[in-house]
């Protein structure tokens, strides 16, 4: 067999696909990669085989509606969202799927590179994003991301989240304010050298001064540019009238170095340049790792955020159909909503009839038919059939974004997290000030000469270099595991909400289940039976639109389609036709009863029998499954002590038992419940105390996943809901949800860790030097050596268990 | 000993210039994308497409 030398799958028996790359003939497993490859191959552009180190992804062929649907990017009205105009070009930046490795960026460079209309583009391979310039009167922008979907990628404009382009510039000059300061401390640390061996060995003070004002010289760039971010936090929580961790790590380095900068011009005293700057340096570079954990999850998290067309094919009075963009749709105008299209704008049906999914904003699992005159509802999706409907409202003013309001509310709610550092801290600090004061005031009655040097070695030893390296390590090494394990984060101090969590609320539909109609039980009592059974369901259902009917294709989508004859649809109870010479049923049970079909009962409560004109067969059970994880999900929490919430907006029933015996509370099950209701139930469990862990997936999930405590969209889930999540599970394993947790509770207690060491180092240290006993060069190493052991404990967290 | 007058002084030069390099290179976003860059040396511009042949 072999495997595909496109995506490096195996190749299925019945496939015979070759392209020749190189000279040589290569197998494909599937269409789509053939066709990707024979493009690439067609550019000139075969190297990128030879170049790439990771197989790239397999590919379905676009299908013509995904074609045209790009065709909506190049609206005025929806450019305006991402597009940037300049003067001889417009210039967008669009996230791709697929890239693997640097090969790929070079081969989506090459292929649009070479199209008229393009100015330059240029692949990011960590973020996974494109800059394209072009010229939009000789290309459209849509005829570009056609040319990406050619050599098998994916390129959509997306929503930058807020904080990127502040995360971006704050980079940038943490980078350059962390290279001064580890540059320059190398030079200090060489000259420290040089003046510790002249404490042993006799240094000329004149050499001795020139080795100071040299260190002195490479430090201050240190102290007052790349410490700066310290001494501004500090300030900003002194106004906000609490003490932060910032605040002793500025007196420390201000200390001590004004104190050095004395020190070299009277030439008395002692030094503490090295220690400055490697202190600067140290927890720099900690808070440096733990701001581009944070701003790689935000744009990995953004990525995720296609930014969608609102488009709309409004029906003129003539009767021509144009693309337009939602947003400017008014009341009264008509649309035409084909199956697959998310409804544009709140309106009323007048022409046709078809299935509406409203999952994502009731919660309703079953599609929705709706009539003449029915509403229909913005940010629904048509499932069956072309209907043309009457505007109600404009976009504004739609159910949906009611729903949007009320999520941007609960978001500017939401609770804070405290941070445990903070915390200590607050306490930590003024005993600190308090000892040295009073260091200071007894040495001056013993010798003032002394008195201040002394106290300055109790602010440098006990400086809380440790302490406040011990969260950003931790945070730093348990965000670079959890995304690994799957789950993205959006936002920061999620892993200590994660943690502190008592209660986790889900939704049911989408979340808990799979969000979509499938087989659940096949029933067929005889074994010969099985596969014709499969065989002649598939021939019936095959291009019906019925829900029920298409979960029942998509189940014997393995068995070949027999030719059928007389195919007839009875609505609202099933089909039947003649296939090999015998007329097939499959429908309700209660028709083919009517029908006076023998043995039906058997398959009592299947949403379709399968019976020949004598006998029932088989059965098919559809609905919307439970994800296979619940269970022992809800098993997990009961042994952690974590009490689990389902809050639904159907009213139906359905899994309530199932639920149960995994281990939901009675109480803890509440249907019909609608976006205000979600939320208004949270906030009577955050008003107990509970610590919320919110799980959702649809629009009417938004304002609760906004205001909860930590939450986690599904992958599967709507945009909105992704937005108002702090975190996204791409997978939507729920597994990740307690692996996480338990992490998070790891992380809390290496923290504590941490922190406790670096309380216990200080509890030692302080006594010595308050004594005096402590020299310059003893201080810097037990503050080094107490750093090491930090950071080196926060490493375990990068081990996956 | 006294060398190091000269020597200590262009160490401080030599930091100096490492320092503007550094910010010119932070500046100009050498830093956005560390695994793509360093790879782009082994890669041949294309050979001449079929499209330029016809």
């Amino acid at each position: 067999m072999g495997n595909c030398y496109h995506c490096g799958e195996e190749i299925p028996a019945h496939e015979n696909r070759k392209v020749m790359i190189d000279g040589q003939s290569r197998a494909m497993c599937c269409a789509g990669c053939e066709a990707v490859a024979q493009s690439i191959v067609d550019a000139g552009l075969s190297n990128f085989y030879r170049y790439r180190t990771e197989q790239s992804d397999k590919i379905e062929p676009p299908t013509k509606e995904q074609l045209n649907e790009l065709l909506a990017y190049d609206l005025p009205e929806v450019q305006q969202e991402f597009v940037a105009e300049h003067e001889t070009y417009h210039e967008a930046v669009l996230t791709v799927e697929g890239i693997r490795c640097a090969a790929c960026a070079w081969l989506i460079e090459h292929q649009l590179g070479a199209l008229e209309g393009v100015v330059r583009v240029t692949v990011n391979t960590t973020t996974h994003r494109l800059v394209l310039q072009w010229q939009p009167d000789a290309l459209p922008l849509s005829d570009i991301l056609t040319h990406i979907q050619t050599i098998g990628y994916k390129a959509v404009p997306f929503q930058p989240g807020v904080e990127e382009a502040d995360y971006k510039k704050q980079f940038q000059k943490y980078l350059i304010r962390l290279g001064i300061a580890g540059l320059a401390t190398m030079q200090v640390m060489m000259f420290a050298v040089g003046l510790y061996f002249g404490v042993f060995s006799d240094l000329d003070e004149e050499f001795r001064d020139l080795l100071r004002w040299t260190s002195m010289i490479m430090a201050t760039p240190v102290i007052l540019y790349s410490s700066l971010p310290f001494y501004r936090n500090a300030i900003i929580g002194l106004r906000a009238k609490h003490l932060n961790m910032d605040l002793p790590v500025s007196i420390a380095l201000l200390l001590a170095y004004s104190s050095s900068a004395y020190a070299t011009l009277t030439g008395t005293g002692e030094v503490y340049f090295e220690s400055v700057s490697m202190f600067a340096f140290f927890l720099l570079l900690g808070r440096f790792l733990e701001m581009r954990a944070r701003r790689r999850a935000s744009e990995i998290g953004s990525n995720l955020l296609k930014l969608l067309p609102a488009k709309a094919n409004l029906v003129s009075n003539v009767g021509s159909i144009e693309l337009v963009a939602a947003s400017s749709l008014k009341a009264n105008d008509k649309i035409r909503i084909v199956p697959g299209d998310t409804v544009p704008a709140d309106a009323k049906v007048i022409e046709g009839e078809s299935r509406f999914d409203e999952s994502m904003l009731t919660g309703e699992s079953y599609p929705v038919s709706k009539r003449l005159d029915g509403v229909i509802y913005a940010g629904t999706v048509n499932r069956e059939q072309v209907v043309v409907a009457e505007v109600l409202r404009d976009r504004n003013h739609s159910v949906l974004s009611d729903i949007v309001r009320l999520q941007a509310a609960a978001l500017d709610q939401k609770p804070k997290v405290a941070i445990i550092a903070d915390k200590i801290a607050r306490w930590f600090i003024p005993v600190l000030l308090i000892i040295a004061a009073l260091t200071y005031t007894t040495w001056l009655s013993i010798d003032a000469n002394e008195a201040f040097w002394i106290t300055l070695s109790v602010l440098v030893a006990t400086c809380p270099c440790a302490l406040s390296l011990a969260t950003p390590t931790a945070i730093t090494c348990a965000y670079a595991n959890l995304s690994q394990l799957g789950l993205m984060i959006r936002r920061g101090h999620v892993l200590e909400a994660l943690a502190k969590t008592t209660h986790v609320v889900f939704d049911k539909t989408g979340t808990l289940t799979h969000g979509k109609q499938q087989v659940t039980e096949f029933r067929c009592y005889r074994r010969d039976d099985i596969e014709r059974a499969k065989q002649i369901a598939h021939s019936l259902e095959a291009g019906q639109h019925h829900p029920i009917a298409k979960a029942i294709s998509r189940y014997c989508k393995e068995q070949p389609i027999l030719p059928a004859t007389d195919h007839q649809t009875i609505v609202g109870q099933g089909v039947s036709a003649v296939i090999d010479g015998q007329r097939w049923y499959l429908g309700r049970q209660k028709w083919l009863d009517d029908l006076g079909i023998k043995s039906s009962d058997l398959y009592y409560g299947s949403n379709a029998v399968l019976a020949n004109d004598t006998i029932a067969i088989a059965s098919f059970d559809v609905g919307d499954a439970l994800r296979s994880d619940v269970s022992s999900l809800l098993g997990k929490f009961k042994k952690l002590d974590i009490q689990a919430t389902v809050l639904t907006g159907d009213d139906s029933e359905s899994h309530y038992l199932t639920l149960l015996s995994a281990g939901l509370k009675r109480d803890n099950y509440h249907g019909g419940q609608l976006p205000e209701d979600k939320l208004s139930h949270l906030k009577s469990l955050q008003a107990k105390g509970h610590k919320c862990i919110a799980l959702g997936d649809g629009i009417n999930d938004a304002p609760l996943l906004a205001a909860a405590d930590c939450s986690v969209a599904m992958g599967s889930g709507t945009d909105l809901a992704k937005v108002s999540a702090d975190t996204v599970l791409p997978s939507n394993k729920l597994s990740v949800l307690l692996a996480a947790l338990e992490l998070a509770k790891r992380t809390a207690s290496i923290t504590k860790q941490n922190l406790g060491w670096a309380l216990a180092y200080n509890l030692f240290i302080i006594p010595l030097a308050v004594s005096g006993y402590i020299a310059p060069y003893f201080a810097a190493l037990g503050m080094s050596l107490s750093s090491l052991l930090v950071v080196s404990n926060s490493m375990r967290l990068l081990k996956t268990k | 000993m006294s060398i190091l007058y000269i020597l200590i002084p262009i160490a401080i030069v030599f930091v100096f210039i490492a320092i503007g390099i550094f910010v010119w290179a932070v500046k100009s976003n050498q830093f956005e994308d560390l695994e793509r860059h360093g790879s782009d040396i082994l890669f041949d511009e294309d050979e001449p497409s079929k499209r330029d042949k016809q």
